[in-house]
């Protein structure tokens, strides 16, 4: 999944992030308007949808009769459940491509790169025994903060700032941030991989030995768009339902 | 957001009730008469002709139509003459003869031009500016029919009327009510229904009528061909082939529908573009082996109507949601393609049942939701079935008796909606008869030397061409009309005022004499200023020749054409009529009441309903109360 992204972002590679998640956004919500047209039933949604219409309109037409209005409003309210239910089937489909995209995005566009300007936390949970003595010293990136441990719960925790993007501590087997291109994953922690945990959690390293984990907080990122502040899934949301929209009409779905 | 809109409308709904309820409870009280019910049901079922109620009613048939003449009364009614349905439909709603509503058939003259127009409606087209200044054409419809419908009236005073398919109401009147359009709607392509055959180059097949497309094969099994649309507009690309289970696949862009082989299919979406403007129709198909795809006229769809279909113009939208799709064109059973041998029986009997369906589903839709005040629905299956099965027999077991069946069927369900106090009618506009014989009178005038032909000219195959109007005294237009060639009405008009009256008496006389054999062909000729009265009886041609019953005019004459032969075989599947003497194809009558009329006619209607409802007949009505 990870190359399939990195091969879909690389145009953007040379472009402010922006670009690549606008690019992905669209992208996705064409593709989700589409599978939606593939696995709804497109005449039955038509159908009601007509139908929907046609009970507002029947109220207007009949509002001299409030028994009838009332039935049509009724009406509106069942069809308005039916509508639901013809939209459960492609939805369930659509969701697992949209936690997949998600994932990918978050791990990719909501975290800022490390650099001096951002210093991070992190802490390192140990499966069974801290190792004595210091910890060392990082190869990229400086530590800010005395390392402080927790030995009742095997964890240390410290504060540190990366170099041109990365944080890169292998005596206990830290790798955090990217300093790659556009769209390239900001890591942010470490666990045991698995194929579950690589879809939903791209963001992950894998540990070394005798570490259990290790988890980091990196500053979130930020898109100014028209003037506003708009954190990765807002971006998302929009410019997915715009391309779906637009979708819908180039393709003639009905939603 | 739905559901918000719901409640929303409901509760002004309720808001605006009490101010509803009050304002027509003062308009109600200003109704000159009492009333003597609340809801007046008219059920029309066009054709439906008394002879045949009567037969079945012999074999023990049609129990719900015997229910109702034994609880109410039932009458044969008296047409208009000639009794055809613009004619009589027009009568029926307005309650007076022709001359006062100025439709004499379904064609009228264009004295100038010598042209046979639509009688009933005018499109004029003209440019408009919009709100940019940039000019755009318009196209603009009016109704010719003249006077006031009753159900204008009723709404006057407070009493709401609903109105589906009733013909001759296109473009649709303002009513307080609901109106849906039914005779004379065109299609998109403005023509009263023109269906489209599509084969591939080289099959072999009879383009006899309908407008002819190739089809194109194109790869993966795909067939492709084009349906003309509305002028201006680009043909839309039909593309077909056969999926699982040997049914084809249609898609029009806009939609795709199943169909099987041989089979009607349901309505697809057919949207056509004209610049930025779209224009939408539906369709039915059935497509044989070839293949060979038949495509019906194009109605204008009513989910998004070209074309004011009803009023209010939303009333279509509201019937297209609640009871689906549905033909909207004004004489929607295709006759001439099963005419023209390009729909089989099974298929044109799909079709009329599948359109019979649709209003059923709109007249139990305009019952269930009309509380008071007037319903009519008029059903045209009747009238389409007995034309185009006439000659199959009439005896039980026939496809004209099962028909009658599931009118008697329509019949008692309506009754059953109906609350005691509520009253129906069950009428026909004229009766049916046989047509075997066509009547060519305009060969009957070149050959008695009212109407003269070029030198060299035998036979006309259009509009009067080859027509020496120099010399011709008169000329036959329309399904029952004679017109005289009056200097100064005409546009190469040779007859004075003064000859009109002996040469009107002449024709009269020689038409009464002419004989198939030794059968006569003519039962009466009247005189449109004996029959008629009222303001727009110019329109009206001069004389009115009433056939026998198995003789009707022949299918050239209508539009002038002069054939070969006065008197020859109707050898067309259409082989039932009602263009006869209208003595010969009297309507039925059935009123939930009894009446003491003895013989009622459809232009009593108007006024009993009127009656019925509290409001007083105007005095230029020409019908009584029964």
């Amino acid at each position: 999944m990870n190359t399939l992204f990195d091969l879909l972002l690389k145009p953007f590679q040379s472009h402010p992030p922006l670009w690549g998640l606008l690019w992905i956004s669209a992208l996705s919500g064409l593709m989700m308007i589409l599978v939606f047209k593939k696995t709804s039933n497109q005449q039955a949604i038509s159908a009601l949808r007509r139908k929907m219409g046609s009970r507002a309109l029947g109220m207007l037409l009949f509002l001299e009769s409030p028994s009838t209005v009332l039935k049509l409003a009724f009406g509106l309210i069942i069809d308005n459940f039916i509508y639901l239910w013809h939209l459960l089937k492609p939805m369930l489909i659509i969701t697992i491509p949209f936690i997949v995209i998600a994932a990918q995005l978050d791990a990719r566009y909501s975290r800022e790169p490390l650099d001096a300007g951002n210093p991070s936390t992190a802490t390192v949970y140990w499966e069974s025994l801290i190792p004595s003595g210091e910890m060392g010293t990082p190869e990229q990136g400086f530590l800010i903060s005395p390392v402080v441990t927790i030995t009742d719960s095997l964890e240390q925790s410290f504060s540190f700032v990366g170099d041109e993007g990365l944080f890169v501590f292998d005596g206990i087997g830290i790798r955090l941030g990217s300093r790659g291109p556009s769209g390239s994953i900001v890591v942010r922690g470490a666990e045991k991989s698995g194929i579950i945990q690589a879809l939903l959690r791209p963001w992950n390293g894998s540990v070394k030995e005798g570490v259990l984990e290790v988890r980091s907080h990196i500053q979130e990122k930020h898109y100014i768009i028209l003037g506003g502040r708009w954190g990765w899934f807002t971006v998302f949301l929009v410019f997915s339902s715009i391309s779906a929209i637009l979708g819908a009409v180039v393709f003639k779905v009905k939603v | 957001m739905v559901f918000l809109n719901a409640i929303a409308v409901s509760l002004l709904s309720f808001l605006f009730w009490p101010v509803m309820v009050l304002v027509r409870s003062v308009k109600k009280s200003k109704r000159p008469l009492k009333a003597q019910c609340d809801k007046v049901v008219i059920l029309g079922l066009d054709g439906l002709s008394p002879h045949l109620v009567e037969k079945y009613w012999a074999n023990g048939d049609l129990p719900n139509l015997k229910k109702l003449s034994e609880q109410g009364s039932y009458n044969r009614m008296k047409t208009t003459t000639p009794g055809v349905s613009p004619v009589a439909w027009s009568s029926f709603q307005t309650g007076v003869n022709p001359g006062k509503h100025g439709i004499f058939d379904f064609l009228a003259a264009d004295r100038k031009r010598y042209l046979a127009v639509l009688s009933s409606v005018k499109t004029t087209t003209f440019m408009k500016k919009n709100f940019l200044g940039i000019k755009k054409e318009e196209v603009s419809s009016t109704l010719l029919r003249m006077s006031k419908p009753f159900w204008s009236l009723l709404g006057k005073y407070g009493v709401r009327s609903t109105v589906l398919r009733v013909p001759i109401t296109y473009p649709p009147e303002p009513l307080d009510g609901r109106l849906l359009s039914g005779m004379c709607v065109p299609d998109l392509r403005g023509s009263q229904g023109s269906y489209t055959i599509m084969a591939p180059d080289g099959a072999e097949i009879q383009f006899t009528g309908g407008i002819g497309c190739s089809l194109r094969q194109k790869e993966k099994g795909w067939w492709a061909g084009s349906i003309p649309g509305p002028e201006g507009c680009e043909p839309v690309e039909i593309l077909m082939r056969k999926g699982k289970n040997d049914l084809w696949e249609v898609n029009s862009g806009d939609e795709m529908i199943k169909i099987a082989p041989d089979k009607l299919s349901g309505w697809l979406t057919v949207c056509y573009r004209s610049g930025r403007t779209k224009v939408k129709g539906i369709a039915r198909f059935r497509i044989t082996d070839g293949p060979v795809v038949y495509c019906t006229a194009l109605h204008v769809d009513p989910s998004s109507p070209v074309v004011p279909l009803s009023h209010p113009v939303h009333y279509s939208r509201y019937l297209a949601g609640a009871v689906g799709q549905f033909a909207t064109l004004g004489l929607a059973e295709d006759t001439w393609a099963l005419s023209n041998g390009h729909l089989d029986e099974k298929s044109f009997l799909d079709m009329a049942w599948a359109y019979y369906e649709e209003r059923r589903k709109m007249f139990t839709n305009a019952l269930t939701n009309g509380k008071d005040g007037l319903t009519v629905c008029v059903f045209d299956t009747s009238d389409r079935i007995q034309h185009m099965f006439w000659g199959d027999g009439l005896e039980p077991g026939s496809v004209i008796h099962r028909m009658y069946l599931e009118m008697d069927k329509l019949v008692g369900n309506t009754i059953d909606r109906l609350k005691k106090d509520q009253r129906l009618i069950v009428m026909s506009d004229h009766g049916f008869t046989s047509f075997h014989t066509c009547v060519d009178f305009n060969r009957w005038l070149v050959d008695n030397g009212y109407m003269v032909l070029e030198e060299g000219v035998k036979t006309v195959n259009a509009s009067y061409h080859g027509v020496n109007w120099s010399k011709t005294k008169a000329y036959a237009m329309g399904l029952s009309g004679i017109n005289l060639n009056m200097k100064g009405r005409e546009g190469k008009g040779i007859v004075t005022a003064e000859e009109a009256e002996t040469l009107m008496l002449e024709i009269k006389e020689k038409l009464l004499l002419l004989k198939d054999g030794d059968k006569d062909v003519i039962r009466s000729v009247k005189f449109a200023r004996d029959i008629y009265s009222g303001g727009y009886i110019d329109r009206s041609p001069d004389l009115i020749p009433g056939t026998c019953s198995g003789y009707r005019a022949d299918w050239g004459c209508v539009t002038g054409c002069v054939g070969s032969k006065s008197i020859y075989p109707n050898d067309r599947h259409w082989n039932g009529d009602h263009c006869h003497d209208s003595d010969l194809v009297k309507g039925v009558l059935f009123t939930s009441w009894k009446h003491k009329t003895a013989e009622p006619s459809i232009i009593d209607i108007a006024p009993t309903v009127l009656t019925m409802l509290g409001v007083k007949p105007p005095g230029y009505m020409d019908g009584r109360m029964l």
